[in-house]
């Protein structure tokens, strides 16, 4: 079956936002290493 | 501890539901050269994913400020990110071309001890999505606690199978050295030698942990691509083709950021190597649509009664609008109808 006319048609989008959503996760690794209460920022 | 899940969860259902729905279909045309940061993320993601485990692995064994309790739930929350991330990632690769991105795809998934995704994905699933010979269709009424430990073990029986079936037909035995289930074992080996080398048993119980996760946040997934979407029995094991009916589709910006599109699920199984930017989405009159992306519908898969009662509505409407001369759909709730030949 060929996909019909889908509501909108546009440029291929940008890479940037895929980028981004997986830049969260090194900061989320690297929070979570630092278990409750220990934050090496706090030591 | 819970950071990880809260950003693939909880993080990208608020985001969602703040940047709206992505209705733009790019020129499924375009050309390689322009997709060339789109692939590099699938590219790199490989090495970083080694290292996060392993790296976050060393660090666990060597620092004292983390309770065993702690870490556990660490690598818990590791196993949600390689899950969502990873084999998300694991899949696009798997379908391409290159030899060398379906390698990526091979130790990615090796990196979360279901290797065998690859074959049952491949040579099973996209075969035979919404029939009974299909595992990871998620049946009407059939809730995810049910479902889980059901795709678990036939997935790695199909996938066996049809590998088996595949050396047949070239006249080789199963355990010919093509047959991929060798080099799923000798890279999960691999990666179990290198997490007991690190961290002795404790590390072998951390890696086998968020192995375990991953491969719940994955089937979690699987549960709801398809839940309660059938093809029509055309008699005599017979079924219509794939259509992009079959799956669900969801619109959601942000979380198909995270998901590199997977969510464009209708018009993956129509066309399944389309590289991730350049899947299309459909409108409501060619496929069934999520009312909200996978992060909230995951969550919501966790609690039966919750997701019967989102759900079924739906699936109803569905059956009225796509199939409206079926009368009686016990043989299809109950995977009653006959095998696909």
């Amino acid at each position: 079956m060929t996909p019909s006319a889908t509501p909108e048609t546009g440029p291929v989008p940008s890479a940037l936002p895929f980028w981004l959503s997986l830049g969260l996760i090194p900061l989320a690794v690297f929070v979570a290493t630092q278990g409750a209460g220990h934050c090496c920022c706090c030591r | 501890m819970l950071l990880l899940p809260l950003t693939t969860w909880w993080l990208f259902s608020g985001l969602d539901y703040v940047v709206g729905l992505d209705k733009v279909n790019p020129d499924p045309a375009t050309p390689e050269k322009a997709l060339f940061w789109h692939r590099m993320i699938t590219l790199l993601w490989t090495p970083l994913q080694l290292v996060t485990i392993f790296g976050v692995l060393h660090y666990v064994v060597t620092t004292d400020h983390l309770t065993r309790g702690e870490a556990w739930a660490l690598f818990a929350g590791l196993g949600i990110l390689s899950g969502t991330i990873g084999i998300t990632y694991a899949h696009e690769l798997m379908h391409q071309k290159p030899k060398s991105e379906r390698w990526l795809a091979d130790i990615l998934l090796a990196s979360v001890f279901y290797s065998h995704f690859r074959s049952e994905h491949m040579l099973v699933h996209h075969r035979y999505v919404a029939t009974p010979r299909d595992p990871v269709t998620a049946r009407y009424g059939e809730s995810f606690y049910r479902f889980f430990p059901r795709v678990l073990y036939q997935c790695f029986v199909s996938a066996l199978g049809a590998e088996k079936a595949m050396l047949a037909r070239k006249e080789l035995r199963a355990t010919h050295l093509s047959n991929p289930f060798w080099r799923y074992l000798a890279l999960q080996l691999m990666f179990l030698g290198l997490a007991a080398f690190i961290g002795g048993l404790w590390g072998v119980v951390l890696f086998a942990t968020q192995a375990f996760w991953a491969i719940f946040q994955l089937e979690l997934v699987n549960y709801v691509e398809h839940y309660g979407l059938t093809r029509k029995h055309l008699g005599d094991g017979k079924y219509e083709h794939v259509k992009p009916r079959h799956s669900w589709n969801a619109s959601q910006r942000a979380s198909n950021w995270l998901l590199i599109n997977l969510q464009r699920h209708s018009d993956h199984h129509y066309k399944p190597d389309r590289r991730f930017p350049l899947l299309q989405t459909y409108a409501e009159d060619e496929a069934p649509q999520l009312p909200y992306g996978y992060p909230v519908m995951t969550m919501m898969a966790l609690v039966p009664p919750l997701w019967r009662k989102v759900m079924h509505p739906r699936i109803r409407d569905w059956r009225a609008a796509f199939y409206p001369e079926i009368r009686n759909w016990q043989p299809y709730k109950y995977a009653q109808n006959p095998m696909p030949r």
